[in-house]
């Protein structure tokens, strides 16, 4: 089933038609011209949320184009295309080869737009150095501060009142772009070395929603500025022949952010500075927050591959490398509030460096070795070692400052993160007749880390397939595998350390049983007819000795049938149904720290059971040379989910008693996606070409909220928050185009 | 350090098993395939005949009958257009032994009648047969290690996917694009890709090879960048590579912990909705586990841990923070 959009398959049915036209001229005789001007208009039209419609393209109304040339001669091959030029999505490349060297060059501009309906009441960025600025009018705050303007609701009765930021946000489009330019270069200085060298540039600019508080009923939400580049360049040497290939390679990562720190003002509270007791300030605390954003880092890896072949078909491949990464970025003073800078009581605090001084270095070794020293049977054995060893030196965060505004010392040492992962792997293959294989394996991962609930952790992988191909009629595919995972070493300290229930465990650690099937099974009882049907089903089962809050199981069950028929090189259609369904229970308590008895008090518990269930539809029409003439395809989507959250339990019964409790409404997505494209030749070459996009987006998810009955209409001063009104809201989009089409 | 054992003293094999760790079955699994390769005789790979440059080589006494002679028959079996037909590169089939180059000397075929068993047909071959006869060229970059990759443990050869007589979209392929390609097998993978929140995959700017190696990794998953997961997302998230002065600990050890990258209907493509995929993990006191609901979303201020960016709009920064205030992600 065709996955994207049509004017994508349209281009390429473009260029497959060149390949048809080359290779019907003689085969000796290679066309030296190929390509194609794709060139028209374009129109859209959107309701709701737009952004989410364009999403990832620029689909704004004008020009569109689409160029593609090749050219092939007896001693190079050229290749150049551009696509929707000018715009947002604009993306070029072009390569160039003859017997040695090839060459190639992209630039690919990649918009990334959240949402055109987001305000905010803040201004700026004003970029001062590496520091952002977001200010709210002084005046303003002040009066908030007196209580002479509404900040921001706390409680129902609260939602009733517009806050003075609802009239002083303005509208804004969110959105961000990224720009890859690449250029590689690879030449072969005898058939057996090859040099290869890639440089690649990444910028990252626009805004991105970003979180920054001051407390737990003072949330505001941002638009972080993105001005970011990261520059990666490699360089290989590689020989290879008829035995086997050994390849030496280095890369080195640059990334550099032109914005390290965000400064930006408090919605509740003036100009002075004061500090709170805990995190619930409406109406104290710092006037201004300061944060510390993505430093710059870099990374460098040298890897040696080899690949070396033997009798009995039999191959031995693998690679080592060492990474390095680093980052020594300026740190932060501890807060911005000068009511803690100024009291000789709490400040200064010990600042135990004055750059990060952050670097891990990774060694990683994988080798494989697959034989096949008999028809009937194979095996393959893999072994990876992977280590990660984090050298930062500890940072004494003891006393620190939360929010910019709750001086405490309850803070302790920066921790860090090491593991080591030791992979085996064996498979034993038994070939049967009618290209039948059936495959067992065992396999184990074992990791040991530091700073984590458990030292150690193991999977044992047992697994079973039987693959049945290059049948006329048939093609099966069935795998089963067992996983059990148990850690060893828990510290019990190390998760009463971070706060949590002894019983809890973390779920990418935790003891776990894992049972994975899924069955594929492709049936062609004519070649026109192609019939397919596909089942996986997973169960996670957390069961730990002493698991008793987290993620206890985690199930998916996915099945999708179809079929395609194709009954000449002229029509082709096909339909698919597809349903996901995944299930989870987890398990928490709600409680005060000890020695509350809340603690350790089982009536304080609660579950969720988050169930979801997807269904997809595709279906595809494509007729091709009607009335000799024209081509037309025609495509539909469907994308549809319902999402529960369902809390039981019996601190749920007990919030329910005092009617403090309320099931939230489930979660629903549509999204639909129809699409048509006609080109009619007129001539052999020439064409012209009508393509029509329509989607529709319908949500509703309780992360939204609107403006009450205005539906699509942010509300950026809810409850605790001064937000920009980013969520997701419904849309329907439609694009026309209207194209004429040259082939070479 | 364990001491050496003196002369004569007994060695606990148990605690020597669990020493040696994966070296036991790496060990037993060597001398498994020693003794088999000992056993069958040397085989050639089916490997391409020797190199001649230029011009397609007319026929020999080593039984290659010339490209002409198969297309006199094979009309429709052209390749010309492909990479396969760049003659100035002295690797390809058309700078070689043309349809020879891949099928094998054609005397025994033509002088058969065209009898088939005398020809080498990939299509006709295991995939695993056919897979030998293209990595006896494409053994290099992407394609080093195929051998024993998860796609050649389950029997999908080069065939499977790539055509070289009809292709229908880039790098030979036997479909228009790759998600449908590998919507073939990976259909739930592939449908994510329609969910609210995925990559740009639909929009046609990152496709699966944009990850993924199918050909072969040392990475797991068959990523194609770095040799970890996190490696392999920070190859373009490189600003969430750090390190970082305060680490969140499941970011060190994978991605995939919280996001699903082919795609979620989950605000970040997280795995499941914020506040609770949080709480899964943060069993703790106060605010972590308090029961985020309706109840709470309609009338308290901690209804701003349930809409909006939920536990990030406080915990921004739980990738890592640089922050000496950055315990908790705040700053």
């Amino acid at each position: 089933m065709r996955t994207t959009v049509t004017i994508a398959a349209a281009a390429l049915l473009v260029a497959s038609a060149t390949i048809a036209q080359a290779q019907g001229a003689d085969q000796a005789a290679p066309a030296p011209t190929t390509g194609s001007i794709d060139f028209g208009a374009r129109t859209t039209s959107t309701s709701g949320d737009a952004a989410r419609y364009e999403r990832y393209r620029d689909l704004q109304s004008g020009v569109y184009s689409k160029l593609v040339f090749g050219k092939t001669t007896d001693t190079y091959l050229l290749d150049v295309m551009g696509e929707n030029i000018g715009y947002a999505d604009q993306q070029y490349d072009a390569s160039y080869r003859n017997g040695r060297l090839k060459v190639t060059f992209g630039w690919n501009s990649i918009p990334l737009n959240y949402s055109y309906l987001t305000q905010s009441a803040y201004a700026g960025p004003t970029i001062s150095g590496e520091t952002a600025f977001y200010t709210l009018d002084p005046a303003v705050r002040q009066l908030v501060q007196d209580k002479v303007y509404f900040g921001l609701p706390t409680n129902a009765a609260g939602l009733n009142n517009e806050s003075i930021y609802r009239d002083l946000a303005n509208g804004f489009p969110l959105s961000q772009r990224r720009d890859v330019v690449n250029v590689g270069v690879a030449y072969e200085a005898t058939r057996a070395v090859g040099l290869d060298f890639d440089f690649t540039s990444t910028k990252k600019t626009g805004y991105q929603p970003f979180g920054a508080s001051f407390g737990f009923s003072d949330g505001v939400e941002m638009p972080y500025p993105l001005d970011q580049r990261t520059n990666d360049f490699s360089a290989g040497l590689e020989w290879a022949n008829q035995k086997g290939m050994m390849r030496v390679n280095y890369q080195a990562s640059y990334f550099t952010n032109a914005v390290e720190t965000m400064i930006w003002d408090n919605p509740v509270w003036g100009a002075t500075d004061a500090t709170f007791s805990n995190g619930y300030s409406t109406g104290n605390g710092a006037s201004k927050g300061r944060m510390a954003l993505p430093p710059d880092n870099h990374q460098n890896v040298i890897s040696v591959t080899g690949l070396y072949k033997m009798p009995a078909h039999t191959t031995v491949n693998g690679i080592f490398a060492f990474t390095d990464q680093s980052q020594d970025g300026r740190l932060i003073p501890f807060t911005i509030n000068t009511a803690i800078l100024d009291d000789p009581a709490k400040y200064p605090l010990h600042m135990d460096r004055l750059t990060a001084e952050a670097q891990v270095r990774g060694y990683n070794l994988a080798v494989n070795l697959n034989s096949r020293p008999a028809r009937a049977v194979g095996f393959t054995v893999k072994y990876r070692y992977n280590k990660h060893d984090n050298m930062t030196p500890h940072f004494n965060g003891e006393e620190y400052v939360r929010f910019d505004q709750v001086w405490e010392e309850t803070g302790g040492e920066t921790e860090q993160f090491d593991v080591t992962r030791n992979t085996f792997d064996a498979t034993l293959a038994f070939n049967l007749p009618a290209y039948t294989t059936f495959r067992v394996g065992y396999g184990y991962d074992k990791a040991d880390r530091t700073g984590r609930g458990f030292s150690g952790m193991q999977d044992d992988t047992f697994r079973a397939s039987l693959d049945t191909v290059g049948n006329e009629y048939i093609t099966f595919r069935g795998a089963f595998e067992h996983v059990v995972r148990k850690g060893s070493g828990f510290s019990e300290a190390s998760i009463e350390e971070g706060g949590g229930q002894p019983g809890l465990r973390f779920y990418d650690e935790a003891d776990r049983d894992r049972d994975r099937a899924s069955l594929t099974v492709m049936i062609t009882p004519v070649p026109m007819v192609s019939i397919n049907a596909a089942y996986a089903t997973g169960k996670d089962t957390y069961k730990g000795e002493g698991h008793e809050f987290g993620l206890l199981d985690a199930d998916t069950t996915t099945y999708s049938v179809g079929f395609d028929v194709n009954p000449n090189d002229l029509v082709m259609f096909g339909v698919s149904y597809g349903r996901d369904e995944f299930k989870s229970t987890q398990k928490s308590r709600n409680a005060n720290p000890p020695p509350d008895p809340s603690w350790t008090d089982p009536t304080r518990d609660w579950y969720l059971d988050n169930d979801e269930t997807v269904n997809n539809v595709d279906f595809y029409l494509d007729m091709f040379k009607v009335g000799g003439t024209t081509d037309v395809r025609f495509d539909y989507v469907l994308s549809d989910s319902d999402n529960a959250f369902i809390h039981y339990g019996p601190r749920i019964d007990t919030l329910r008693a005092i009617g403090q409790s309320e099931p939230l409404p489930n979660v629903t997505n549509k999204w639909q996606r129809f699409s048509a494209d006609v080109k009619y030749f007129f001539t052999a070459k020439a064409g012209i070409g009508l393509t029509y996009w329509y989607e529709k987006f319908d949500v509703d998810d309780f992360a939204t909220i609107d403006l009450p009955g205005h539906d699509g209409q942010p509300r950026v001063d809810y409850l605790g928050e001064l937000s920009m009104g980013y969520a997701p809201r419904p849309y329907t989009g439609s694009t026309g185009f209207i194209r004429l089409l040259y082939l070479f | 350090v364990r001491p050496r054992p003196e002369a004569g003293e007994e060695i606990d094999m148990g605690r020597l098993t669990r020493t040696l760790g994966p070296a036991v079955p790496i060990a037993g699994a060597l001398a498994l395939w020693i003794a088999a390769v000992a056993t069958v005789p040397a085989t050639t790979t089916p490997a391409v005949a020797a190199v001649t440059t230029g011009a397609v080589a007319p026929a020999q006494d080593t039984g290659y009958v010339g490209e002409e002679m198969c297309l006199t028959c094979h009309e429709d079996k052209q390749y010309n257009g492909t990479a396969h037909a760049f003659g100035a590169d002295e690797r390809t089939p058309k700078a070689t032994h043309g349809c020879e180059s891949c099928h094998g000397p054609g005397q025994a075929h033509v002088e058969g009648g065209g009898d088939k068993t005398q020809i080498k047909s990939p299509k006709a071959m295991s995939p695993r047969d056919a897979s030998e006869l293209c990595t006896s060229c494409h053994d290099r970059k992407t394609h080093a290690l195929w051998d024993g990759s998860q796609h050649d443990q389950r029997n999908v050869g080069c065939t499977t996917c790539h055509s070289v007589h009809a292709p229908k979209g880039e790098k030979q392929l036997k479909t228009e694009t790759q998600p449908e390609l590998c919507g073939t097998c990976h259909k739930n993978i592939t449908n994510k890709q329609h969910r609210f929140n995925h990559m740009p995959v639909r929009e046609g700017k990152l496709t699966c090879s944009s990850c993924h190696n199918v050909h072969g990794s040392t990475n797991v998953k068959l990523l194609k960048a770095g040799t970890t997961v996190d490696e392999s997302c920070t190859s373009c998230h490189a600003e969430k590579r750090g390190p970082y002065l305060w680490e969140h600990a499941p970011v060190a050890e994978s991605c995939v912990t919280c996001h699903d990258p082919h795609g979620s209907n989950n605000d970040r493509m997280l795995v499941a909705k914020q506040p609770f995929l949080c709480q899964r993990c943060h069993v703790t006191s106060r605010h972590p586990p308090t029961v985020y609901d309706n109840y709470l979303l309609k009338n308290s201020s901690n209804g701003n841990k349930i809409y909006g960016r939920s536990c990030t709009v406080c915990h921004q920064l739980l990738h890592g923070s640089n922050s000496p205030s950055g315990k908790a992600f705040l700053r």
